[in-house]
């Protein structure tokens, strides 16, 4: 995957505006074409509508799943909580290392160094067990605790807070070298003799030169997250039943493999390209940002 | 050869490697427990910070704030933290995590014992196979460098590191245990067949993702030892092939990949994770899952400590090996 492969980018570009558009409007377009006559209020993703497994086609177009909810409209809205958790999450950890990875470089010793071992720290600890333990003790909280367990039963928030705590560090890590190496450099150093303060500096001279490498960064983690919210919600320790998830309905399916084998594709299909679009964009876009990586 | 000037004495050479590589170890060692202490303090201020204590979970739902507050007194849960965290890492060295909160209030410590190997075997196997995989397909792309068996390993390559391992278990597990009715498709209590053929599946399944990794770096590190001039020498002085490859190309090309040995581990504790629910191996991550459904501190805190050093211990075994490898890594030290 070098950078002489601009086509990939643009696939994956194509792929991921669909998958916006799909997972964004799709809920709402299934809601207003399953709703029977008679009823008021209907949420084509919670809704069972018919037969469990019918086979994909006709009415349904990616057929129903164990409980005979309607496939198309569950795997949209799966995407849309994919979509908003990645990307909440790398805004908070792009924030995160903005902050701490130019603290590491500006800042007085006695905040730097403590900041930066405590980076360095981060690494030491396997992503997996961070977002257990941290998923772990929002439920351990949540015992006894009413309004807590329903955030819990969710998913949506302890997801964000575990996968966010393990996204920063490697962030902030790159902002660190990368605001070290333009440090000294003579247009930072001319603003400073001009009399710029520090964050005049770091905001209008400093974060412009890096904003691309990071956003290609983003992009390659925002797979990461992704998968990683997948990971969680197919293990149940994610998104919980019945808000529909990539990983859940995976999950669901592999239980009902024996009978149901059809019923493994639409959200395996979808994760794996997901994936693969992202990686491609990210490296894609890496490639065009980063003079280094060409 | 020139004389050594008396403003610049030469400084004496160890003789041999092994002062500077043992004061690396000792370093590292050093290193390793500073970061277990980090996890185990973070471990800690995770039940810390969370509303909520040992005492109101073990006291239950009906129980009076009185007699929470008299619990607490009992558990010495009212003194300052620092001083609690002081006790907790006293008895995390001697791996005493007390017991569940739920259920049969298993001792910790004791559950440990049991699970752990269980996912230690299946992830030491699959980075064992990864890195004898890895290393045979990256060094053979890395020689037939942009030709037929090249692109058909990166696509390989591409394809197994993108590839879930939770979309790829159920897959295999269809094909080849549901399907063909070859291999078992889960764990069972009295194994009706050799053990092997249990752990067949899940751990090719495992080893998937860090093969294709190692294979990816193997190959780039290859590729860039053969350029290298040494290599052109080696061709030059009439070198046979094998033992140019061997000898001169992969000796120097393989040290990159130690280092993602050690830290592709990581991606194993998350696959071992997967494969434990898909094929109901009685392990740590089975365990782990169980625990945080039900909010069991104490038990996840001894997961994650327990992984943790696991994961410590094979970082610290990959930087210790590295000098003794690689020459120019001991003389640096020195």
């Amino acid at each position: 995957m070098k950078a002489k492969k601009p086509w990939l980018l643009w696939i994956g570009g194509t792929y991921l505006v669909a998958l916006v558009l799909f997972s964004f409007l799709v809920p709402a377009l299934r809601s207003s074409q399953l709703r029977p006559p008679d009823v008021q209020e209907f949420n084509a993703v919670t809704a069972i509508v018919d037969k469990p497994f019918l086979p994909a086609g006709g009415k349904y177009p990616l057929g129903t799943d164990e409980l005979g909810r309607d496939v198309l409209a569950r795997l949209a809205q799966g995407g849309r909580t994919s979509l908003i958790i990645g990307l909440t999450v790398q805004a908070i950890a792009l924030i995160l290392g903005l902050v701490i990875g130019t603290i590491g470089v500006y800042a007085p010793k006695w905040i730097r160094e403590p900041t930066m071992r405590l980076t360095d720290a981060m690494f030491a600890f396997p992503d997996i067990l961070l977002g257990m333990l941290l998923i772990g003790a929002f439920a351990s909280a949540s015992v006894g605790n009413p309004a807590l367990k329903a955030i819990v039963e969710q998913g949506t928030i302890p997801v964000i807070a575990a996968l966010a705590c393990t996204a920063w560090p490697s962030i902030a890590r790159l902002v660190r070298s990368q605001v070290a190496s333009l440090k000294d450099r003579e247009f930072v150093v001319a603003a400073k003799a001009s009399g710029a303060s520090t964050f005049y500096i770091v905001t209008r001279h400093v974060l412009p030169q890096i904003w691309g490498i990071l956003l290609a960064v983003s992009m390659v983690d925002l797979a990461g997250t992704i998968l990683a919210e997948a990971t969680l919600s197919f293990l149940g320790i994610g998104i919980r039943p019945p808000n529909p998830s990539w990983g859940g309905m995976l999950n669901m399916a592999r239980q009902n493999m024996q009978a149901h084998p059809g019923a493994l594709l639409p959200s395996a299909l979808m994760l794996s390209l997901s994936i693969f679009a992202l990686s491609f964009v990210g490296d894609g876009l890496r490639a065009k940002m980063d003079p280094k990586h060409r | 050869m020139e004389q050594a000037s008396p403003t610049a004495p030469e400084v004496p050479r160890t003789p041999s490697a092994l002062p500077g590589t043992l004061k690396a170890v000792l370093l590292r060692l050093l290193y390793g427990v500073l970061s277990l202490v980090f996890i185990s303090l973070v471990v800690f201020l995770a039940d810390e910070v969370s509303p909520g204590d040992a005492a109101t979970i073990i006291a239950g739902d009906k129980a009076t704030p009185a007699q929470v507050e008299t619990l607490r007194e009992q558990m010495g849960l009212n003194r300052p933290w620092p001083k609690r965290y002081v006790e907790f890492l006293g008895k995390t060295a001697k791996l005493d995590f007390g017991n569940s909160y739920f259920g049969t209030k298993r001792n910790i410590r004791e559950m440990l014992f049991e699970k752990m190997p269980i996912t230690a075997m299946l992830a030491l196997t699959a980075i064992v196979i990864a890195a004898i995989v890895g290393i045979t397909l990256g060094t053979l792309a890395g020689i037939y460098r942009s030709r037929p068996p090249d692109t058909a390993i990166l696509v390989l390559s591409t394809l197994g590191v993108t590839i879930p391992t939770f979309v790829l278990a159920p897959v295999l597990v269809y094909f080849f245990a549901t399907k063909m009715d070859m291999l078992p498709p889960t764990w069972e209590v009295n194994m009706r067949a050799p053990i092997w053929m249990y752990m067949l599946l899940p751990v090719s399944i495992l080893a998937a993702r860090p093969s294709a990794l190692l294979t990816r770096v193997t190959r780039a590190s290859m590729i860039e030892t053969l350029q290298q001039e040494f290599i052109r020498t080696a061709i030059a002085k009439g070198v046979p092939p094998g033992r140019l490859i061997f000898k001169h190309g992969l000796r120097n090309a393989i040290l990159p990949v130690f280092t993602v040995i050690g830290t592709s581990f990581g991606f194993l504790l998350t696959g071992s994770f997967v494969l434990e629910t898909v094929f109901t191996i009685p392990g740590i991550g089975q365990e782990g899952i169980d625990a945080i459904m039900l909010g069991d501190m104490p038990r996840i805190q001894g997961i994650v400590l327990a992984t943790g050093l696991m994961f410590l211990i094979l970082n610290l075994l990959v930087d210790i090996c590295l000098p003794i490898l690689d020459p120019r890594i001991r003389e640096a030290q020195v």
